[in-house]
Order: C-alpha cells, then sequence, then structure tokens
C-alpha cells in the first residue's frame, strides 16, 4: 500500500517532536531546518535513524546537503518509501 | 602557527554581542559574529568583506591574506576557529544531550571497531563522551576537509583523546559554560601546532573537552 505524503508528514513531525522538543506548530512543510527549527548535522543523523526505524528505508545522511525545508524532507522519505 | 578559538555562551550578555542578540536567530547571530571578528581581525570594516563557499558548502574570505575560518554552534554556544596562514581548519562544537539513538548511529554511522568499543564502555556515562568526542572529531575533520556530510564517518576509526584543559591556545575567549552543562569541541588542521597540550589524532586534530 501507498504511503500519502500526509503520512509521511506525521511521522516526520512526530519524530522532530520526539526527539528534539521542537514545538508542533513550529513544525511546518515550509519551515527551514537549520534556520527556522536549529536542526544540525547530529540531529540530522538522529533524525534518519529515527525515520529508518518508523519506515524500514534509510534515506542517505548526505540528503542533508540538499534539503533545506521539512517539506523536502518530507519528499524524499516519500519518494524513497514508494521507490 | 596559532590557531585561535573564540566561544561565547550566547545565552549570558556579553559587549560583543549586538544589542538585539535576544530576538536573534543563531544562525542571524553566528553571520554576525563571523563577520565582526573577521573584520576586526583583518582591519577592515565588516562591508567589505566577501564571502563565498566551496563547492561542498565551505565558507571562506575571499582576498584574506591567509586567513582561514570555521565556524560552529550548538545549543546556546558558537565559536569560530580562525587560522592565519593558509592552515586549512576544522573546527566543532556539541552540547551533550540525551539521544534515544545513540547506540544506533554508533552502529550505523561510525567505523565498526568504533561501535564495538562504544558498545565495550560500561557506564552510560563513558559512551556519551565517546560519542561525542569522536562526533566532534569527525565533524571536524569533514570540516577541515570541506567535505561537510560527504564525508563518511565510517571510512576511518578514530583514536578519541581528551585532554584536561582548553586554555591552551592565545586568543581564546571563553565565558563560562552554563552550570552543569558538557561540551565537546575539536579541531583539526593541516598542521602540527607547538603547545605541548593538544592533542593530535593523527596529524590532524585536537580535541578538547569542557565541563563546568
Amino acid at each position: 500500500m501507498k504511503t500519502s505524503r500526509e503520512d509521511v508528514f506525521q511521522i516526520v513531525k512526530e519524530s522532530l517532536i520526539d526527539l528534539f522538543e521542537i514545538p508542533k506548530d513550529d513544525i511546518t512543510l515550509d519551515a527551514k531546518l537549520y534556520e527556522d527549527l536549529d536542526i544540525d548535522s547530529i540531529d540530522a543523523v538522529d533524525l534518519i535513524v529515527r525515520l529508518k526505524e518508523k519506515t524500514g528505508k534509510k534515506p542517505d545522511v548526505e540528503i542533508f546537503k540538499e534539503v533545506r525545508s521539512v517539506g523536502d524532507i518530507v519528499d524524499a522519505v516519500y519518494d524513497l518509501v514508494n521507490k | 602557527m596559532s590557531i585561535d578559538l573564540w566561544l561565547y555562551d550566547t545565552s549570558k550578555p556579553h559587549s560583543d554581542f549586538p544589542d538585539n542578540v535576544a530576538t536573534m536567530k543563531m544562525r542571524e547571530l553566528s553571520l554576525f559574529m563571523r563577520t565582526k571578528i573577521l573584520a576586526s581581525l583583518l582591519g577592515k570594516k565588516a562591508d567589505k568583506l566577501v564571502f563565498s563557499t566551496s563547492a561542498d558548502g565551505k565558507p571562506h574570505l575571499e582576498n584574506n591574506e591567509g586567513l582561514r575560518f570555521n565556524v560552529s554552534h550548538s545549543g546556546t554556544l558558537w565559536g569560530m576557529a580562525v587560522s592565519y596562514d593558509a592552515t586549512e581548519i576544522g573546527f566543532d562544537i556539541e552540547n551533550e544531550r540525551p539521544r534515544k539513538y545513540m547506540s544506533k548511529m554508533m552502529e550505523t554511522y561510525f567505523h565498526h571497531k568504533e561501535f564495538l568499543k562504544y558498545k565495550s564502555l560500561p557506564e552510560q556515562l563513558e559512551r556519551t563522551a565517546y560519542f561525542y568526542t569522536l562526533w566532534t572529531q569527525k565533524e571536524a575533520y569533514a570540516k577541515y576537509l570541506g567535505l561537510g556530510l560527504k564525508y563518511k564517518f565510517s571510512a576511518d576509526a578514530f583514536p578519541a583523546e581528551i585532554p584536561d584543559e582548553l586554555n591552551i591556545l592565545s586568543g581564546v575567549v571563553l565565558t563560562a559554560l552554563p552550570q552543569g552543562s558538557t561540551s565537546y569541541l575539536s579541531l583539526a588542521c593541516s598542521a602540527l601546532m607547538s603547545p605541548k597540550n593538544l592533542i593530535f589524532l593523527g596529524d590532524t586534530s585536537l580535541n578538547v573537552r569542557i565541563t563546568d
């Protein structure tokens, strides 16, 4: 069964709240990871491990070179889980 | 050769900060501090500095007269390392915090030997110290290489040595760390440094741990 973008967004959102205690209202698709949410590279790896646990797919750490926003992560994970 | 480190706890007032520091995001403050310090070192006006980034994202200064810099921040800590004779550097700070997936991160992203050592440590406190020590060393090394996230942490097994003191470099500006905080700092550079109490990783890294 195909996982929807909304499902992926919820997984990413819950992960950001659980791992980094980011207020849920701050987590929008447009929120910038580095500028708005203060996610750094160690957090990025932490998040990837969590996303792998939740989705069964492991995003490459290098995707964080390319992504800028929560929406970018959602798109990357969505593509990965529906490949 | 010398390398200077600036380190600030941005949650505490400091005369180097702008008046509106309380409302600034860390990234904004970081750019301000970077520009202010480098302009002062070069004796230039801030608006005369021209920054650019390499293909892999490492920032540098145009017409820099051999000056190299590297910035890091974590939590409320902000720091910058500067070298003056074209010595490439990489610098990383991490504030210790609980990480639910620490063991998984070690297993997945670090060298197998490092993971085995991590697992062999009997206490969680030791494991956490080892994790952050290694992380900052590898991050500093990746930034030194200019590769950032492209450097695979699993490529090399690092020894993790922690010297006793930070106050070993000229020009260090230290503000008090928050009570009870534990932070880790690593600096990687392309040349050996003379102070005897710097500890090198191969010939490129030093690691310093600060405990309050």
